[in-house]
């Protein structure tokens, strides 16, 4: 199993919320993430650092103190009353043999513990690219896709062949949407 | 029977795409697969497209480059970038086909069903494949007596035939501009019409190329005659036996031409040519009335003092000035060296009774090939007295067998528009053979190269067109008029190549075919011509009589 990341404390069918047990030790922006059983897949597409209580808004602190680090070190209790969440768009499921494009029947339940993926259930997922019209329909920006699909490239056997691929899917999704599409595609070269 | 097994072929054919929309009239449209380029791609191109129920024949009528999003040709990132050109290109950009579906193919070959015209399209989503040989064979025919091997489609082996039978029942043209091989092809066809048997033929030669040795201008080298390849098959006729023996060129009888055969409507065909008023032209019907009628006017009038001419218009009230001009341009009659007082020998009648053996007839011009005068006179009258003779048999032999009918017969004649552009085409005897003689058993082959020239109601009559490259706008149109398609065929018809290539459409075809007209002029060819394949049975027997002797000699 790969590294615990952190537990759900909000979802829905189309996405959840996790806060990560380390404050800023989030995954990148469009890393494939699971959780709960049957397994639910989900791609980051935000990423917030905030106050645990909303009504305490913070304050800047650090006017004496030479380096941001040092700020941290004179307030230890930052690390408590700050936290780290991140979105997650679900892309798919699985049952445990196959993987299924598309929403799970039930949202995963809260503090179920969420894991990045590892290379078996990406390259899994990247068999097919209807979790593009997924990410698409679910509002995800460009940036997510492009940094979504440019992390499975590394992951999988032939990340150019992949990207290629990926392209051709989304120039099927996005027709008549040039300037977006466009906009993927030089960030993925 | 052989059941036509649709998987089995998909596998041996190229799938070329899928039928996205079109309609009947204006064709049908094909998405490429990205598999293939539009570059291997070429305009006259065969595709059989299997629809849910039938297989259709087509013929590609153009090659479209076409995008999913109009803005992509805004975007210069496709061009710059290689990694997004690898994407757009295999993803938005396609090429596109217009078909003509021109056929509906049989779905079990064997049965009763035939090849029929198109009447209906292939339903969405259709798979459109590359026309495989077998295809291009079960529509033009298998090589037989009656489908003469004419040429192949472009990037095929295949070989198409045209039905001979249908041929000879209409009149046929071939056009094309000049040195695109209009000569060529009508050698090859009147071969199919010699070697098949169907029919007899008449050709005026009028620049000696059909008999004897012609030239191969291009390739620099001669070609074998019609006579020479078909030796016993062939009669060669000359108005100029000098020209043949300074050619060298063998020829079997000399014709003259008698005044006393000449009548006023030969006169009136060459108002033209001669420069002749109306009222001239039509003073000869005057003084073959006044000269002793149909036999002897011509000798009479041509022997006549300028003088005793304008007595003899005064005292009938022909203008003066019509009958000195007719009297001045006719006596060119007496510098036309076959042109006699009396002719030595019925020459109609000789070439009739070959024709009718199932000979056929070449007749050189020699010299007289260059004076237009001479030819249409001698192809007017001679054809005139042969078409009187053709409509009398057919007449006689109403009621009879069919075996009494007159053999069919083709004339050939070049320069066609001199005979039947508008002005005389309701005159000449070609004009009658266009329009009615259809029933006679006698069929036009016209030459020419300026098909706009001729008169509209002879050309709508003309069954199997052959078209070279033409590239005037008006002979395009006159050559297309009331063809099915001929938008998408006018295009085919203004690209040919310049060289052995044809576009074939009309009765003999089931549908225009683009062709690379077969080999005419190498050893191999002339025996080819001489021998066809499917001459030759398995036991080695080539006709029928020797069929018959073998069998003789067996029992």
């Amino acid at each position: 199993m790969s590294e615990r990341i952190g537990e759900i404390i909000e979802a829905n069918t189309n996405s959840f919320i996790v806060q990560c047990y380390k404050l800023y030790e989030s995954p990148p922006l469009g890393s494939i993430i699971q959780s709960g059983t049957p397994t639910i897949f989900g791609v980051i597409s935000e990423i917030t650092t905030e106050p645990l209580d909303p009504s305490r808004p913070i304050i800047a602190i650090g006017h004496d103190e030479p380096t941001e680090d040092e700020i941290y070190r004179s307030n230890p209790q930052l690390n408590n009353l700050l936290c780290t969440r991140l979105t997650s768009l679900t892309i798919g499921y699985s049952d445990g043999d196959n993987v299924y494009h598309g929403f799970p029947p039930h949202p995963p339940r809260i503090h179920s513990f969420v894991y990045l993926s590892g290379n078996h259930n990406i390259e899994s997922l990247a068999k097919s690219f209807d979790f593009l019209h997924l990410l698409l329909t679910s509002g995800a920006g460009d940036e997510v896709i492009s940094a979504c699909l440019r992390q499975i490239s590394q992951r999988v056997q032939d990340g150019y062949t992949f990207l290629v691929e990926s392209g051709q899917a989304l120039a099927t999704e996005l027709v008549g949407q040039f300037p977006r599409l466009n906009a993927i595609l030089r960030r993925l070269s | 029977m052989i059941v036509e097994d649709n998987m089995a072929q998909s596998n041996e054919q190229s799938l070329l795409g899928h039928v996205v929309s079109g309609s009947l009239r204006d064709g049908i449209e094909i998405r490429m697969g990205n598999q293939i380029s539009v570059e291997d791609i070429k305009e006259g191109t065969y595709v059989t497209i299997h629809g849910q129920k039938k297989s259709f024949f087509g013929l590609i009528t153009n090659v479209k480059l076409m995008t999913t999003d109009p803005n992509l040709q805004f975007s210069y990132s496709a061009t710059d970038n290689p990694f997004i050109s690898e994407i757009i290109s295999s993803s938005m950009t396609y090429g596109s086909l217009s078909v003509l579906p021109m056929l509906t193919l049989p779905a079990v070959l064997g049965t009763e069903e035939t090849v029929e015209p198109a009447k209906t399209v292939p339903s969405h989503f259709s798979q459109v494949f590359q026309a495989s040989e077998r295809d291009v064979e079960v529509v033009f025919g298998k090589e037989d007596k009656t489908h003469f091997f004419i040429g192949n489609p472009l990037d095929m082996e295949t070989k198409v035939c045209i039905n001979l039978d249908e041929l000879i029942k209409r009149s046929s043209a071939v056009f094309g501009k000049s040195g695109t091989g209009k000569t060529f092809l009508t050698r090859i066809l009147l071969a199919g019409l010699i070697q098949s048997d169907l029919a007899s033929s008449l050709v005026f030669d009028m620049h000696n190329e059909y008999g004897s040795t012609g030239q191969d201008r291009d390739r620099g080298r001669r070609v074998s005659g019609l006579k020479q390849i078909f030796e016993n098959k062939v009669a060669v006729f000359t108005l100029d036996p000098e020209n043949s023996k300074r050619r060298q060129a063998k020829y079997d009888f000399e014709v003259q031409i008698g005044y006393d055969e000449i009548e006023p409507e030969d006169i009136q065909l060459l108002q033209a040519t001669l420069n002749l008023s109306n009222v001239a032209a039509e003073a000869a019907y005057t003084f073959e009335a006044k000269l002793g009628g149909p036999k002897k006017w011509l000798h009479a009038f041509l022997e006549m003092e300028i003088e005793d001419v304008y007595t003899l218009a005064q005292c009938n009230g022909v203008n003066l000035q019509a009958a000195r001009s007719l009297h001045n341009r006719l006596t060119r009659f007496k510098r036309i060296g076959f042109m006699k007082p009396t002719a030595i020998d019925d020459s109609v009648k000789r070439m009739l009774d070959l024709l009718n053996k199932g000979k056929h007839v070449i007749l050189e011009f020699g010299r007289y090939g260059d004076d237009l005068t001479a030819y249409m006179l001698a192809a007017n009258l001679l054809t005139r007295r042969i078409h009187n003779r053709y409509v009398y048999m057919k007449t006689e032999a109403e009621g009879t067998t069919k075996a009494n009918e007159p053999r069919p017969l083709v004339i050939c004649i070049e320069e066609a528009h001199r005979f039947l552009n508008p002005a005389v085409a309701h005159q000449t005897i070609f004009g009658n053979i266009a329009r009615e003689l259809r029933k006679y058993n006698v069929t036009l082959m016209i030459i020419d190269q300026r098909p706009s020239a001729i008169d509209s109601e002879v050309m709508s009559q003309i069954g199997t067109k052959l078209a070279c490259q033409l590239d005037n706008d008006r002979d395009i149109d006159a050559t297309l008029g009331g063809t099915s398609g001929s938008r998408e065929l006018r295009s085919v018809l203004s690209k040919l190549d310049s060289k052995q290539q044809a576009l074939i459409f009309g009765h003999a075809v089931p549908l225009p075919v683009l062709v690379r007209t077969r080999e005419y002029g190498s050893d191999g060819s002339y025996t080819d011509l001489t021998r066809p394949s499917w001459h030759t049975t398995d036991f080695g027997i080539e006709t029928e009589e020797e069929l018959e002797e073998r069998l003789k000699e067996l029992f």
